[in-house]
This record gives structure tokens, C-alpha cells and sequence, in this order.
């Protein structure tokens, strides 16, 4: 028996070192060059995802720092003066002078509509607003004028709507050159939690600043 | 035992066999060496380049939590944003019963004089007088009746009343726009 190991070690010996080096080549393929090519494959990706938000984040900041404090409370104000974040009937009031003014209107009477009720939510039992737009909330006004002419009723109506803040003539009803009017104001709380959820601040388009200019 | 066999060569022939199968292996060794290093040098490389955008994100976020945190930049610029969306939505959303009613009163001659209005958006109701007798012909006759081609709203016009002061000689007319419903 020993006999027969010696013969087939001396004659196979010659193979040892080159099929130890073939498994142990194999043994690197499986336990370091495949795992190392699902970790290359994985850490790109990351790079990938890392490297887009480096760049959402670099617009962000040049978007910032691109802006002046003194342009950013100019136009902060602009759409503040269009659409308030609460009921600001001091504002309102003022427009509604003004606007009578310029047509030759006198304001007469001046109603508000001012708080929302609660109600609870049959299902839930949770509290919630009983008026709630779609778009923005409310303030619900009417208002009654002396005009000097039913010209003066319907162009003090135009000019409103198209004064700021802004609103929308519900009804117009007129007699004998006195007017009334429903009339709705917007206004629309900041929801700041729900902005800075944005990942990426883009300059204001064209669209935009066409918009923000013709308020 | 063959003639021809030569001992020492066929010795020579197994050792050059033996030679190019040891080579062969050492060079699919050294192959196999060399791309595991160079794949773990590569892995070493791009961990490192992850780290270095890691960190640059993290520098740039806090570059921005500094510069919006001026004055509230940032939260005044995503309010300006959003305002101006809310505020394109209001303008297309609402209605405008000026528009209409300012039609109306251009189809109404000039000594037709309005006694009263009531407008909403569905539904505007006129009342108007004259003593011009042909003025409101034509109103009725031509000027309602061209009316439904400038206004596409218009859903229904009626004549809800006709009445005639005999001391005064001054015609009233009732005239009701129906406006379809958006």
C-alpha cells in the first residue's frame, strides 16, 4: 500500500503545483472577483444617486445665493399683497375704498362673513373647517354702494376683481343706483412643512416672472 | 519492447509537456492575481470617490441651511413659488359676471335706462325702461337675438315681462340670461 502511494506521488507530482495554482485561481474568481464586481456594480449606483443630488443641491444654493434680500422682500410682498396668508380685513377694506374712489362709488354698507364654523367629521369624529376652497380659502363679504350710475355699479365690480388682493364677484344686484355685492377674497396660510419638502429650488421661469410681474 | 523508442527523448518530451502545463497555470494564476487586485484597487477607488460626494453634499446642504436661514430666504422663496402657482389657479378658477353684464349693458342703447340688476354667474336679470318704443324693438327683435352668437355661455334668454305706464308712456321690460353652468 505505501508502496503504491510513493509510485503514484512520484509520478504524478509534477501536476501538484499547477493544479494547486488553477484551484486557487478559482477559488479567487468566486470568493473575490465576483463579490468585488456586485460591490463595483452597487457603489456606482450609490455614486450615481449621490452625484444627482449633489447637483440638486448646487442649483439650490446657486438659486439662493443668486437672490438679493432686498429682491426676494419685494416680491415676497408682491404675492403676500395677492394672496395674504389669513384674513387681513384691513387690506381688504382699504382696496374696497379705494377702488370706490376711482369710480365714482361710495361704499355704504360693508359685511363680513368672518369665521369659519367647526363641525366634526360624522365618520371620525375629527373637527374640520366647514369651508374649505379647493384652491385657497375665503373671506365671504357683501357690501352695499351708492353709485351715480349703473356704469359706476358694474365698473366698480370690474375694478375690484381686478385689484389685489385677490377675489370674485359672486353677485351684483343693483336698484335705483344702489349696489350690492357678494363678494369672495382669497387668502391662503403658509404650509412651510409641506414646501421644504422640495428637493431642488429652481430659479423662477419666465412663466413665473411674467407672472409675478403683471400682479 | 519496441526498436524505436528512444528512452531520453521521450524523457525530454514529458519534462517540455510538464513545462508548458506549470507555464500554463502560472499565467492563469498571475491573469486571475493581477484582476483581483486591480478589481480591489478599483472598489478602494470608487468607495473613496463616494465618501468625498458624501461629504460634499453634506458641506453643500449646510451651505444652504446658512444661506436660506438669512432672513428666511428660502422658506420666502418656496412661499413665492407656491403663491404664484395658487395665484394662476385663482385667476383661471374664478368667474366673471363683470364680463357679462358689460356685454349686456353694450347691447343696450343709450336711452334705454336699467332699473335693476341681479347677476350672478348662472344668471343675470335685467330690468330695463324706455319710451322709445323702436329702441326696444330692436332690442328684441335684433340686438337679443344676435346676443348668442358674442356669448357662447348663454343658455336661454326670456322675456319675463312687458309692461306699458300709461301716464308716463315708459315701457319696462323683464329680460332673464340664462348662462350655462361651468
Amino acid at each position: 500500500m505505501e508502496g503504491l502511494l510513493r509510485l503514484y506521488i512520484r509520478k504524478y507530482r509534477s501536476n501538484f503545483l499547477p493544479v494547486s495554482l488553477f484551484l486557487l485561481s478559482l477559488f479567487i474568481i468566486y470568493r473575490i472577483i465576483f463579490p468585488q464586481l456586485t460591490t463595483i456594480s452597487r457603489v456606482r449606483q450609490d455614486i450615481s444617486g449621490a452625484e444627482a443630488r449633489v447637483n440638486d443641491l448646487s442649483t439650490s444654493l446657486a438659486t439662493l445665493r443668486s437672490l438679493t434680500d432686498a429682491d426676494i422682500e419685494e416680491k415676497f410682498k408682491k404675492v403676500n399683497s395677492a394672496l395674504p396668508a389669513n384674513k387681513d380685513i384691513v387690506t381688504i377694506f382699504t382696496t374696497m375704498t379705494s377702488v370706490a374712489s376711482d369710480t365714482d362709488v361710495e361704499v355704504e354698507s360693508f359685511t363680513i362673513n368672518v369665521g369659519d364654523v367647526y363641525k366634526k367629521n360624522k365618520d371620525q369624529g375629527e373637527q374640520v373647517p366647514a369651508a374649505v376652497q379647493t384652491v385657497a380659502p375665503a373671506l365671504d363679504i357683501q357690501l352695499g354702494v351708492e353709485a351715480s350710475s349703473y356704469e359706476n355699479v358694474v365698473q366698480f365690480s370690474n375694478k375690484l376683481q381686478n385689484s389685489l388682493p385677490l377675489s370674485e364677484v359672486k353677485s351684483v344686484s343693483a336698484v335705483n343706483n344702489n349696489g350690492q355685492y357678494k363678494i369672495s377674497f382669497f387668502y391662503k396660510p403658509y404650509q412651510v412643512e409641506d414646501l421644504e419638502v422640495q428637493k431642488v429650488i429652481q430659479p423662477l421661469s419666465a412663466t413665473e416672472q411674467k407672472q409675478l410681474e403683471g400682479l | 519492447m519496441r526498436s524505436n523508442i528512444n528512452l531520453i527523448e521521450r524523457r525530454e518530451v514529458a519534462d517540455t509537456k510538464v513545462k508548458k502545463i506549470l507555464l500554463t497555470s502560472v499565467a492563469f494564476f498571475a491573469v486571475v492575481f493581477l484582476f483581483a487586485g486591480s478589481i480591489i484597487f478599483y472598489t478602494f477607488y470608487l468607495k473613496n470617490s463616494l465618501a468625498n460626494l458624501k461629504t460634499k453634499e453634506l458641506t453643500i446642504a449646510e451651505d444652504i441651511r446658512h444661506e436660506g436661514g438669512k432672513n428666511n430666504k428660502k422658506v420666502k422663496f418656496l412661499v413665492i413659488r407656491e403663491r404664484l402657482s395658487t395665484i394662476e389657479k385663482i385667476k383661471k378658477m374664478r368667474k366673471n359676471i363683470n364680463a357679462k353684464l358689460e356685454e349686456i349693458f353694450d347691447i343696450l342703447a343709450s336711452d334705454i335706462r336699467v332699473e335693476s340688476i341681479d347677476a350672478t354667474n348662472e344668471k343675470i336679470a335685467i330690468k330695463v325702461s324706455s319710451q322709445n318704443l323702436s329702441e326696444i324693438h330692436s332690442l328684441l327683435e335684433e340686438k337679443l337675438k344676435q346676443y348668442p352668437g358674442k356669448q357662447v355661455e348663454i343658455k336661454r334668454i326670456d322675456l319675463s315681462s312687458f309692461e306699458l305706464d300709461p301716464h308716463s308712456h315708459i315701457y319696462s321690460l323683464a329680460i332673464d340670461f340664462d348662462f350655462a353652468k361651468k
